[in-house]
C-alpha cells in the first residue's frame, strides 16, 4: 500500500485513507469530510478508481456515485 | 441456564468477560463509524463482528474453567480474559525493519492482530458498504426539494441558535459560514444548469457535514 501511494499527490491520499477508514462513502461525503471538492475530487477519486485502489457504484455518474475501498485494502 | 452449567459454575460469571468483550468491539466500531456506530448493529455482519468480539473472552474463561481439577469460577480470572483476551489479540511482534522505496524505514511486526484486523475489516467493509448507501438515501431524500444553497445555508444558520450545546452550534456555524464563502466564489460566472448542479453539490457536501456533525435525528431540526 505505502508503494503505490507514494505515487499519489496529496488531496488523493487523504481522500484514499478517508474512504479506507469508512470503507465506503458517497463521492459527496467524501467532500463534507475532506473539504477536497469539484474537478479536483473527481479527479483524484477517477485516479484511485484506476489504480484499482477504490471501486465506484456508478463509474459514469461520480456525482451519486458511492466509493469504496478495494479488497485488497480493507 | 442448564446447558451453561457446563461452562461455569455460576453462569452470570460468564457476563463478565463477555460484556467485556462487547465493550471492546463497540470501542472499534465507535472509532470507525462515530455516530453511525448504533447503525452498524443494524447490519448482519456488524452484529455477527459485535458478538465473536465478546464470545472470544467468554470462551477463553470457558476453556480456563473446564481446564481446572476440579473446576471452580473465579471473577478475577473472568475480568482477566475479558481485558486480557483484548490485549492478546491486540499484540504485534517485532519481526525486524524494511527500508522502504523512498528511503523511510518501516518496522515489521506481525501477530494475533493481524489476523483480527482481517477479520475486522472483512466484517465492517460488509457493514459499511450497506451504511454507505443507507447515509446516500437518507440525506437525497431529505434534502430531495433543496434547490438553492444559500436559502439552505440562512435556514440552517437561524436553526443552529436552538443548540443547546455551545460547541457543536459554533461548529455548524463555522461549517455554514466555510460553505457559504466557497459557494459564493465556486458560483461566480456560472449560470444555467451548471450553477444548478453547483447549488445541488453544496446542498449535499453540507447535508453530510451536518449528518456528521450532528447525527440524522437532529438534521430535521436544522434544516426546518
Amino acid at each position: 500500500m505505502d508503494e503505490l501511494t507514494i505515487e499519489l499527490d496529496e488531496p488523493t491520499k487523504e481522500i484514499f485513507f478517508e474512504v479506507q477508514r469508512h470503507k465506503a462513502m458517497p463521492l459527496l461525503e467524501i467532500a463534507a469530510a475532506t473539504g477536497i471538492r469539484g474537478a479536483e475530487l473527481e479527479k483524484a477519486v477517477s485516479t484511485l478508481a484506476r489504480k484499482k485502489l477504490v471501486t465506484l457504484s456508478k463509474p459514469s455518474d461520480l456525482f451519486s456515485s458511492i466509493v469504496s475501498i478495494s479488497g485488497k485494502y480493507f | 441456564m442448564q446447558p451453561l452449567a457446563a461452562l461455569a459454575g455460576a453462569w452470570t460469571i460468564l457476563l463478565i468477560p463477555f460484556v467485556l468483550g462487547l465493550a471492546g468491539g463497540f470501542q472499534t466500531i465507535h472509532t470507525k463509524f462515530d455516530a453511525d456506530s448504533p447503525r452498524v448493529l443494524t447490519t448482519f455482519s456488524g452484529w455477527i463482528y459485535w458478538l465473536s468480539r465478546a464470545l472470544v473472552p467468554t470462551a477463553v474463561y470457558v476453556i480456563w474453567y473446564r481446564m481446572q481439577q476440579p473446576p471452580q469460577d473465579s471473577v478475577l480470572t473472568a475480568l482477566l480474559c475479558g481485558v486480557g483476551s483484548e490485549a492478546i489479540l491486540r499484540s504485534r511482534f517485532y519481526l525486524g525493519e524494511r527500508k522502504q522505496s523512498d528511503g523511510k524505514v518501516e518496522e515489521v511486526a506481525k501477530g494475533v492482530f493481524d489476523l483480527v484486523h482481517w477479520y475486522q475489516a472483512l466484517c465492517l467493509k460488509a457493514a459499511g458498504d450497506k451504511l454507505a448507501t443507507e447515509r446516500q438515501l437518507f440525506i437525497e431524500t431529505l434534502l430531495a426539494n433543496e434547490t438553492d444553497f444559500v436559502l439552505l445555508a440562512r435556514r440552517a444558520h437561524s436553526n443552529a441558535g436552538a443548540w443547546a450545546i455551545e460547541e457543536e452550534k459554533q461548529k455548524l456555524l463555522a461549517v455554514v459560514s466555510d460553505l457559504q464563502t466557497k459557494f459564493t466564489k465556486a458560483a461566480q460566472n456560472i449560470s444555467g444548469s451548471k450553477l444548478e448542479q453547483l447549488n445541488r453539490e453544496f446542498i449535499l457536501e453540507f447535508g453530510y457535514a451536518a449528518m456528521r456533525m450532528v447525527g440524522r435525528k437532529s438534521l430535521k431540526t436544522l434544516f426546518k
